[in-house]
């Protein structure tokens, strides 16, 4: 239930209430805390900054968990990466030294699945937050309207569990 | 930044740092209590364990390791043991004690409870047989290879065929291999000698002798085409001859060959009538044996204990080489990456225990009769390459009775080939009763309430020299039976009248081999004694395998010269008469062209 409760915020947050700029930039910290193993020293960073700054906590678990499961089959892909990256010749010398310090190594900078989800997900954050914002917007100035006219929002709207859960959250005062 | 958001965060760490302090010293305690059940395959019980997180320091009040050969025994029991680690390799997850104190420690304890746990038995590669496991093989073996002692074994009529597995002789294989040999190579003589062709060849020479009629021939002319076809009838009858001499000369040599190789093996012959009494264990009693024959069986027993826990540190202490060879064949699990590895110059191993100590004063009072070990460890790492220097330790292991033995050692891992050196001496220990080999004339136990001993030596790599020097007095020898014949009587005039046993003890080989020499002061009057009597029987029933293993090779032997001689009366004798035909008709060949040339000329 906890999900769904969490996903109700973020399509509320989506429609109004928060502001693009804390929905994307919730949503692109989520996502790359998603592509980044919690057991590390900048997932436990990432998830700091999730608590701590003022984005939206609801896009940044909904980008969280869609980010852990596409992790899953770019497994691969994040090992090719993280590999050719550490083993680029011009940068041993500085993996070494990051190796040799006293808190980096507690990161597992030197796994390749590690390294080549954290790069991907840097990479991949400035576009998902403008991305985001954008398009956060422009659901508020109209497309909001044609997606509720959508026979699958007006089926799932319909749907027994989606009634099931208003019910609950009605009973509990939400 | 969010008000809410660090409140939360805030409430989570106090939550996780009251879990983590109400529960740290349990989980740590059953996490390594569970390491420890996996390495000693028996319980490992900790109780009071406290780890202290600020000052990075361990202690317990009470350790147990059941000792997997006796569950309701201690290999090892502590009182209160502490240490502390060094905080800054703990950044690379690297663990380095400085300082492990540990009170009351045992060995021997009894259990309150059973210490066996389960194993799973689970599938397991084929390995290559150790060093270890070689030399205690090689010790097997040579017990196994011990002579007879007893007289019943040695009566008139020996069952050789269940002592001997006769074809397993050289000798009998190579027979076999020889009559195979033979009898492929007559199947191919048989076809390219065989006498028919050149029968015909001959037949077909003499008619055309027998055409040629020159006594009726009167003209020139016709005389002449008669001195042509003489040549080439000639020319025939040399070829002809010529093949025959080849095919003789082919096989008189193989028959040559198979005559040196029946020589051949006949030779070894006699090599291997005194392996057959070998495997009879018939050997003359050498003085050595008289040794083994006596104190082998515990003392193979103990070296093979002694064995096992050099490979256990062999198994848990890794040389550099193995270590990274080990490291070489990990393989990424899915999803979790490769760790690639890059030069650490920090010099700290993964583990490393720089100094325990250990104390027994405080447990005088157990008196379940356990050894109390005093002493210290230094150096035991689990990167010995890195660390670059051995462990050592220095024990003192006493009995309350007071008998107390000091062990010295080093286990140098610090290079690809494993060292390990040992030095144990006591003095005046109570050995107790010791259990003997087994056998109807010698005893059975020996009793030594006061010994000195002495052991010393290496392992490098696949090299083993280890050598036992041991004197007890008085010394008492039991029996389980009346003495039945002449060897018992001996054995047991000559040990009543010892009031002391010295023995010393080299097992020394490398990958070449391992052998154990004994020596003690019974030897030699004990052997020469019992050789007195054994001598007799022994040879009878070494003439006895004599005469078996002669007569199986004789009949062996007989049945390929028979083959041989066969032959030889019969391919090659038809070749020889074939060949001498052959020689006639040229000699009249050439009779005949001298006569027409001569009527010719006239």
């Amino acid at each position: 239930m906890i999900w769904l409760k969490i996903i109700s915020k973020f399509i509320k947050a989506f429609r109004s209430g928060s502001t693009p700029g804390r929905i994307a930039a919730g949503f692109a910290l989520g996502f790359l805390l998603g592509v980044t193993p919690f057991r590390s020293l900048q997932g436990v960073i990432l998830l700091t900054l999730l608590v701590l700054l003022d984005v939206n906590l609801a896009a940044g678990t909904v980008a969280m968990l869609l980010a852990s499961l596409i992790s899953i089959p770019l497994d691969r892909l994040f090992h090719a990466v993280g590999f050719s990256v550490l083993t680029l010749p011009v940068l041993q010398g500085f993996w070494t030294f990051l190796y040799n310090t006293p808190v980096a190594p507690l990161s597992r900078f030197y796994n390749t699945v590690v390294m080549g989800g954290f790069l991907t997900g840097l990479v991949l954050f400035l576009p998902l937050f403008f991305g985001m914002k954008r398009l956060v917007t422009a659901y508020r100035s109209g497309l909001d309207r044609r997606v509720q006219q959508w026979k699958i929002v007006q089926v799932l709207k319909s749907s027994r569990l989606v009634r099931f859960y208003l019910n609950i959250r009605d009973l509990g005062g939400a | 930044m969010r008000k809410k958001g660090v409140l939360i965060l805030l409430a989570l760490l106090i939550l996780a740092a009251v879990i983590a302090f109400l529960t740290r010293d349990s989980y740590l305690e059953r996490a390594l209590e569970s390491a420890g059940r996996a390495a000693a395959g028996a319980k490992v019980e900790l109780d009071g364990f406290h780890f202290s997180l600020f000052r990075l320091s361990c202690s317990w009040d009470r350790l147990q390791v059941a000792d997997r050969n006796d569950t309701w025994r201690n290999i090892l029991e502590t009182g209160r043991a502490a240490f502390s680690m060094e905080a800054r390799p703990l950044f690379w997850r690297r663990v380095i004690i400085r300082e492990l104190s540990l009170e009351n420690v045992r060995s021997g304890t009894r259990r309150a409870t059973d210490g066996f746990i389960p194993v799973k038995p689970g599938p397991r590669a084929e390995k290559k047989p150790g060093m270890l496991a070689k030399v205690s093989s090689s010790l097997t073996a040579q017990m196994q290879d011990l002579p007879v002692l007893d007289l019943s074994a040695l009566g008139t009529t020996l069952n050789i065929d269940s002592l001997i597995a006769v074809d397993n002789l050289e000798t009998f294989r190579a027979y076999s291999e020889l009559r195979r040999f033979t009898d492929s190579t007559f199947s191919v003589w048989n076809d390219r000698a065989d006498p028919a062709p050149y029968r015909d060849r001959l037949a077909k020479l003499e008619a055309d002798i027998g055409s040629l009629n020159i006594d009726r021939i009167t003209d020139v002319i016709t005389l002449a085409a008669a001195l042509k076809k003489v040549r080439d009838i000639q020319k025939e009858a040399a070829s002809l001859r010529k093949d025959l001499n080849a095919s003789y000369t082919a096989l008189a040599g193989t028959f040559s060959d198979l005559d040196t190789r029946i020589e051949g093996v006949d030779g070894g012959l006699a090599s291997d009538i005194e392996r057959a009494q070998q495997l009879a264990r018939m050997r003359d009693l050498d003085v050595r044996d008289v040794g083994l024959l006596l104190f082998g069986a515990p003392l193979v027993q103990k070296t093979e204990k002694l064995l096992g826990y050099m490979a256990l540190t062999r198994r848990y202490l890794p040389t550099a080489e193995k270590a990274l060879s080990r490291e070489k064949k990990r393989r990424p699990p899915r999803f979790q990456g490769q760790d690639i590895r890059f030069p650490f110059t920090r010099g700290y191993p993964a583990f490393l225990l720089r100094s325990a100590r250990f104390s027994a004063a405080g447990a005088a009072a157990d008196t379940s009769g356990p050894f109390f070990i005093e002493g210290t460890v230094t150096g035991v790492t689990t990167d010995p390459a890195l660390y670059g220097r051995p462990a050592r330790f220095s024990l003192t292991l006493r009995k309350a009775s007071g008998d107390t033995y000091g062990i010295q050692g080093m286990i140098d891992r610090t290079g690809a080939v494993p060292r390990d050196s040992l030095r144990v001496t006591a003095a005046g220990i109570d050995l107790g009763t010791i259990a003997l080999q087994s056998g109807a004339n010698l005893p059975a136990a020996v009793t030594a309430p006061s010994s000195d001993l002495g052991l010393a030596g290496y392992l490098s790599g696949e090299a083993v020299d280890i050598s036992l020097n041991m004197a007890a007095a008085p010394v008492t020898f039991s029996y389980t039976g009346e003495a039945s014949d002449a060897v018992s009587r001996i054995v047991r005039d000559v040990l009543t009248g010892l009031s002391r046993v010295t023995i010393s003890a080299r097992l020394q080989g490398d990958s070449a081999g391992y052998g154990l020499r004994m020596n003690s002061n019974v030897d030699r009057v004990l052997a020469g004694r019992i050789r007195a009597v054994l001598d007799d029987k022994v040879s009878r029933a070494r003439q006895q395998v004599e005469t078996y293993v002669r007569a199986e090779a004789d009949e062996r032997r007989q049945g390929i010269v028979a083959l041989i001689e066969q032959n030889r009366l019969t391919t090659l004798a038809e070749v020889d008469a074939l060949r001498k035909q052959v020689g006639d008709r040229v000699d009249a060949l050439e009779k005949l062209k001298k006569e027409i040339e001569q009527r010719l000329k006239e």
